[in-house]
């Protein structure tokens, strides 16, 4: 048990001090993180101004009053910062350049030495939008009534660890396309869409009709963003959200066996010029 | 006659990385479709989203949906003629980065235009032409009669809101020369003029005179589709001329003024 112990340390040490390496190094891009920051705000703002325009149509759109709406978006655009992590474009890099090749020879998991410089992004990410946030949350003050019990706020983290996971595996999975296709960040768009449109990113999942919600409860996208809002905001009962989840962990086990497949293929496959 | 043989250059210069860029993009197939399947995602997703709302309310601020669709395909013509010509902007930080920009600028064309057409964007075509279908498409819902001269004036409207766009796009592209490691303004620049995608009119009095007159993006779509649905644009219309010509003269002084000032990556 002590042995095994050790063991995971010495593991853990190694991931740290990549990840220390990491952080040092994007603070360099903290300018392109604030950018993409600020894009992420912006694309808050357009929603904002649609649904603000639509509601001096109709009091109440899809179940949801012109309060809730504006409750819904500015926590997405908070949700956002968390769930939504892009090893994709990485993963792209390092084939494409080669620079798997000196990854591959390392004592260390590539997937988990990517995740691990994914990690830093994300903190970066997350320091710079607390501005935001705090502006969000100022403008949504009146807008926000959520109540918090414990069961709640246990399922509400584990959503979001659950939309983490499944965001990060279908990033990574159109990541390890690269070992066949030149360019993969169009699936990036892809994802994108399907997100903003079944998973609850540009309209709440309750406003699609019945045959387009039926085809978003199925898809793992709901987990991403959808589930943790529609927990928060009390939009589902119990039952609903239990079997939301077991739909969510369903799909985390199918994309870890085919991000496995497709990653041993990969790198069978794999061959890098001059190194 | 020097401006007409310069044009009759640049003409024969583009046609040129035409033909390459749209040879490489033929070369890489998959990467061809996975670009057209993600730039047709996107239009869907929009289209989608408005039929969507439009089951839950009759008019988005006094625009009917097919008025809405109308406008959103006039804004991805718009778009979809800059990204034709001037996509290589997205990517303009690399030149800078390394280097290369300083042998762009020894290449016996405008730096400027050069560095906007280096790369054809052949998806751009397809889109270009699935947006003018949208477009007719509305129209015929609509059931629109429209004059010949508004046909004209739409037409030439949609080129000056490509000139305002472009001219956001080179400004963007200038800031590179300062701001290195920032490599995504275009993508800011993006989310901004995004805004154009919907009816500017429709907004509360604060916002309209903010995107007409601060950033104008009222230009963008909201006019051409505007004046080719009948509605009164007034002033508008002349007005869209005289920005596009305002931010053609002043992103061109600032990319001189960047030109100027510009060190090169070993300087």
């Amino acid at each position: 048990m002590f042995l095994l112990r050790v063991k995971i340390l010495i593991i853990m040490k190694k991931y740290i001090a990549i990840l220390k390496a990491s952080l040092q190094s994007v603070v360099a891009y903290r300018g392109a993180a604030f950018v993409w920051v600020a894009v992420q705000f912006l694309e808050l703002i357009f929603l904002l101004l649609i649904y603000n325009v639509l509601f001096e149509e109709k009091t109440y759109i899809g179940g949801f009053t012109k309060d809730a709406m504006v409750a819904y978006l500015l926590m997405m655009g908070i949700l956002t910062k968390l769930v939504l992590w892009f090893p994709i474009f990485m993963i792209e890099e390092d084939i494409r350049k080669g620079d798997l090749s000196n990854a591959l020879l390392k004592p260390y998991s590539y997937k988990l030495y990517v995740f691990f410089r994914e990690f830093a992004w994300r903190i970066q990410f997350f320091i710079i939008s607390i501005p935001f946030v705090v502006v969000y949350f100022l403008v949504a003050k009146d807008s926000l009534s959520i109540s918090f019990g414990v069961l709640k706020a246990v399922l509400f983290t584990v959503s979001i660890i659950f939309g983490i996971a499944t965001m990060y595996l279908l990033s990574q999975l159109f990541g390890f396309l690269s070992f066949w296709l030149t360019r993969v960040r169009d699936f990036n768009n892809i994802l994108f869409v399907l997100i903003n449109f079944f998973g609850g990113g540009v309209i709440p999942i309750a406003l699609l009709p019945k045959g387009l919600l039926k085809i978003a409860e199925l898809l793992p996208t709901r987990s991403i963003i959808s589930l943790p809002l529609e927990i928060l905001f009390d939009r589902l009962e119990l039952a609903g959200v239990m079997k939301t989840m077991t739909v969510s962990i369903l799909w985390i086990a199918v994309l870890l066996w085919v991000n496995s497949v497709v990653w041993r293929r990969g790198v069978k496959s794999y061959e890098a010029y001059g190194r | 006659m020097d401006g007409i043989l310069q044009m009759t250059k640049y003409f024969r210069v583009l046609i040129s990385i035409a033909k390459f860029s749209i040879k490489d993009d033929l070369a890489y197939r998959w990467d061809f479709i996975s670009k057209l399947i993600s730039e047709m995602s996107w239009v869907f997703i929009y289209l989608a989203f408005f039929e969507i709302l439009f089951g839950y309310v009759s008019s988005f601020g006094g625009w009917e949906k097919y008025e809405v669709i109308l406008l959103y395909g006039t804004y991805r013509i718009s778009q979809q003629l800059v990204y034709l010509l001037s996509a290589s902007l997205y990517t303009f930080h690399r030149l800078i980065v390394t280097g290369e920009f300083d042998f762009l600028l020894t290449k016996p064309i405008d730096s400027q235009v050069y560095s906007s057409i280096r790369k054809f964007r052949s998806v751009s075509i397809i889109s270009f032409l699935a947006n003018i279908l949208i477009v007719l498409f509305s129209i015929e819902r609509l059931a629109l009669k429209i004059s010949p001269f508004n046909i004209f004036l739409y037409i030439i409207l949609v080129f000056s809101s490509s000139i305002i766009l472009y001219s956001f796009y080179i400004a963007a592209a200038t800031l590179n020369f300062w701001f290195t490691r920032v490599n995504n303004m275009a993508f800011l620049l993006h989310e901004i003029e995004a805004i154009g995608r919907i009816p500017i009119t429709s907004f509360n009095r604060g916002a309209r005179l903010l995107f007409t007159f601060v950033v104008p993006l009222v230009f963008l779509a909201t006019v051409p589709a505007g004046v080719l649905l009948g509605k009164k644009m007034g002033y508008l219309v002349p007005m869209s001329f005289f920005v596009a010509a305002l931010v053609t003269y002043a992103t061109r002084r600032f990319w001189n003024f960047a030109i100027k000032n510009y060190t090169s990556a070993g300087g």
